[in-house]
């Protein structure tokens, strides 16, 4: 187990490192400047954009600045922005929470929701329950979460006037003021991602359903609680925390288009921006965090593995 | 829904007469399993009569699909869906199974009738140790007992199926196990809580290797002997049969084509079918190097698609045309305790053990 655990956060080490790379080649190579963006309308000539491109950096070759950067970016420097002015890292600490209570609580509401639903579904196959459960779950997969924040936006905020159709409040102004201007884009978040859950629920659920050894538990005269509950979902575990996993990165990405639905400055709309006006570092920095919060929480993923399935402890 | 058959006496009701108590243990009365098929139900256990006596090995054979381990499940309630027993009765020790509440079988299931399934490798839970599965019967069945005496128990059961180091044991997980070991597992999980009156093993040793097989087989015959249970051993294998049961039950196409002692059937088998099975057992040093193993030619019929009347028609090599298509023939008693499903027994020719002879072809 141990071994097996040490060698998971063994390979994280590359995955950073690849990731990385990626990060800077990619958001490096899209053309577009920021200067063009820094400069606006405002008429300059060719000496002063020399001056700003050198200012930056820029005017040395790109493996040049690689080289210069990754060291840099290791210890967790990204530099500072080139339109706040201020250290990335600064930046991104006072968006992230929102991102983080954003797709958190919509992974919770997923899980909750999704799981139940799956297991009940596969129990009652063909069933009521099943219809009506894979019909939500395919509506909520098919619907664009953008859209669907449109419509909670007109029906909740609008008409009906119960919450804030955007904006974000911390904590700190009460519990209320903070979680009301996140219910909506969490609902928006967690429809599209209950569905996977659902699904994956209610098919790994069935494989298990189907298995032997649930035969024998039954034959044993277990309740069939205990058959469902014990011995078939921890078997189907395996499949769903991966699964889980997944959809917690999807729901990083997905975070972005919601925070700009809803006006949430979270990293997401941070990195939005950034990408608009190529600020290289805060871009960089931002993608890099969402980044390795999807990371950590896959290597948490592969770490529970472990745990529902002993015959990986050994073999890894 | 079940249907009753009040007028009709269980057929092939015990005959030993050497039961401790009176009437059998089980009785199966013209049990019938459909499952929902493209054409309509398929029925693949067919007005099954069959009765388990206190205490004795009843082997069950047949080729497979012919509807032996439907028959096993039934026996627990745990047809799997989405078949169906759509009539007869099961009865144990006097109570109907299938008028049970899914509350009172339960109690019975893991308790007093007890299985033993083919595969012990996807028979286990894969997640769970040794330990756990074995006890959770305990704290299902017994909930007086402490987590510290369920554990005894469960070492103490162990070592009674010849598990070396059950302690150890417990807390490993059936990957870690091999497939002698994981079966006797099973057989401890069927016995923990120790008052089985019925065990079902549905081809018990048939994963298992030749040597482990022989070994498994014995274990058996001797827990039988040692907590005076009944067992219904279920194979496909007709040497399996001969070295531990004491009555035979041959099953084709979903019912109960002949029931016999174990003697009387070896000695002189009555049905076709059970001939034939009979003649394509392997005989070492028995036959010319050259010749071919004897088959019953043929396959087993299409459960969907049977004929009115014996499904055994296409294959025998006995058949008289008219009867034999039209009509199912019943089962009949041709000697004490000797039940055959034909309409030609009485003109077969005396059987004769295969020879070297008679088994090439």
């Amino acid at each position: 187990m141990l071994e097996y655990a040490l060698r998971r956060v063994l390979a994280f080490i590359p995955t950073i490192f690849i990731t990385l790379t990626l990060i800077f080649f990619i958001t490096r190579l899209v053309p577009g400047s920021p200067i063009w963006a820094l400069i606006g309308h405002q008429s300059v000539d060719a000496a002063q954009i020399d001056a700003i491109t050198k200012e930056l950096g820029l005017d040395r070759p790109l493996i040049t600045q690689y080289l210069e950067w990754l060291p840099r970016v290791l210890t967790g420097d990204f530099g500072n922005s080139i339109f706040y002015g201020r250290p990335v890292a600064q930046i991104v600490a006072d968006r992230f929470p929102v991102t983080l209570y954003l797709t958190t609580i919509a992974m919770i509401v997923t899980i909750a929701i999704g799981m139940p639903l799956g297991i009940v579904a596969a129990i009652r196959r063909g069933g009521v329950t099943d219809y009506a459960s894979n019909t939500f779950s395919s509506l909520g997969m098919a619907m664009p979460s953008f859209w669907l924040g449109f419509l909670l936006i007109i029906g909740f905020s609008v008409l009906l006037n119960w919450l804030p159709s955007s904006g974000y409040r911390s904590p700190d102004f009460g519990i209320w003021q903070w979680l009301s201007r996140l219910i909506l884009p969490v609902i928006a978040q967690s429809l599209a991602q209950i569905g996977l859950v659902v699904r994956m629920t209610r098919a790994s659920m069935i494989e298990v359903l189907g298995q032997e050894y649930i035969t024998m538990a039954r034959a044993k005269g277990l309740s069939e609680s205990r058959v469902v509950l014990k011995h078939a979902l921890k078997n189907a575990m395996i499949q769903i925390v991966t699964v889980i996993g997944l959809t917690f990165a999807l729901g990083l990405g997905g975070s972005v288009i919601i925070e700009n639905v809803f006006a949430l400055p979270g990293l997401g709309q941070l990195i939005t921006i950034a990408a608009v006006r190529r600020d290289y570092p805060m871009l960089e920095g931002g993608i890099f965090y969402l980044t390795l919060v999807a990371l950590v929480v896959n290597l948490a993923v592969d770490l529970t593995y472990a745990f529902f399935n002993p015959r990986i402890r050994y073999t890894g | 829904m079940i249907a009753t058959t009040p007028s009709r006496k269980t057929e092939v009701a015990a005959e030993s007469g050497d039961s401790p108590t009176s009437g059998p243990l089980m009785e199966i009365q013209a049990l019938e399993v459909r499952f929902p098929g493209n054409r309509g139900p398929v029925t693949v256990i067919d007005q099954v009569d069959l009765a388990i006596n206190h205490g004795e090995i009843l082997g069950l054979v047949g080729e497979s699909g012919c509807g032996k381990s439907m028959l096993a499940r039934s026996i627990l309630g745990l047809v799997p869906t989405p078949g169906k027993i759509t009539g007869g009765r099961i009865l144990f020790e006097r109570d109907d199974l299938l008028n049970m509440s899914t509350q009172a079988m339960r109690q019975i299931r893991g308790d007093r009738i007890a299985i033993v399934l083919q595969e012990p490798m996807t028979s286990l839970d894969p997640v769970f140790t040794v330990g756990n599965q074995i006890t959770e019967v305990l704290a299902t069945h017994r909930p007086e007992m402490t987590r510290h005496e369920r554990r005894a128990r469960a070492i103490q059961m162990m070592e009674q199926v010849g598990i070396q180091f059950p302690a150890n044991r417990l807390s490993q997980y059936p990957h870690e196990l091999s497939g002698g070991i994981r079966q006797r597992v099973m057989i401890a999980i069927a016995l923990i809580c120790g008052d089985v009156r019925l065990l079902v093993a549905d081809e018990p040793t048939t994963a298992l290797d030749v040597t482990i097989q022989a070994q498994i087989l014995e274990l058996f015959v001797q827990l039988q002997a040692k907590h005076s249970m009944a067992m219904l051993l279920i194979t496909h294998d007709l040497s399996v049969i001969a070295q531990t049961a004491h009555r035979v039950a041959v099953m084709y196409a979903g019912r109960i084509v002949e029931v016999a002692g174990a003697v009387p059937l070896f000695d002189g088998p009555l049905h076709p079918y059970t001939r034939g099975l009979m003649h394509s057992l392997p005989r070492a040093g028995a036959r010319p190097r050259k010749s071919r193993m004897a088959a019953i030619p043929g396959t087993v019929p299409n459960l969907a698609d049977l004929p009115p009347g014996c499904p055994f028609f296409d294959r025998c090599a006995h058949r008289a045309d008219d009867l034999c298509l039209e009509t199912m023939p019943v089962l009949e008693q041709a000697a004490r305790g000797h039940w055959v499903r034909c309409h030609r027994w009485r003109d077969l020719a005396p059987y004769e053990p295969p020879s070297p002879q008679t088994a090439a072809s």
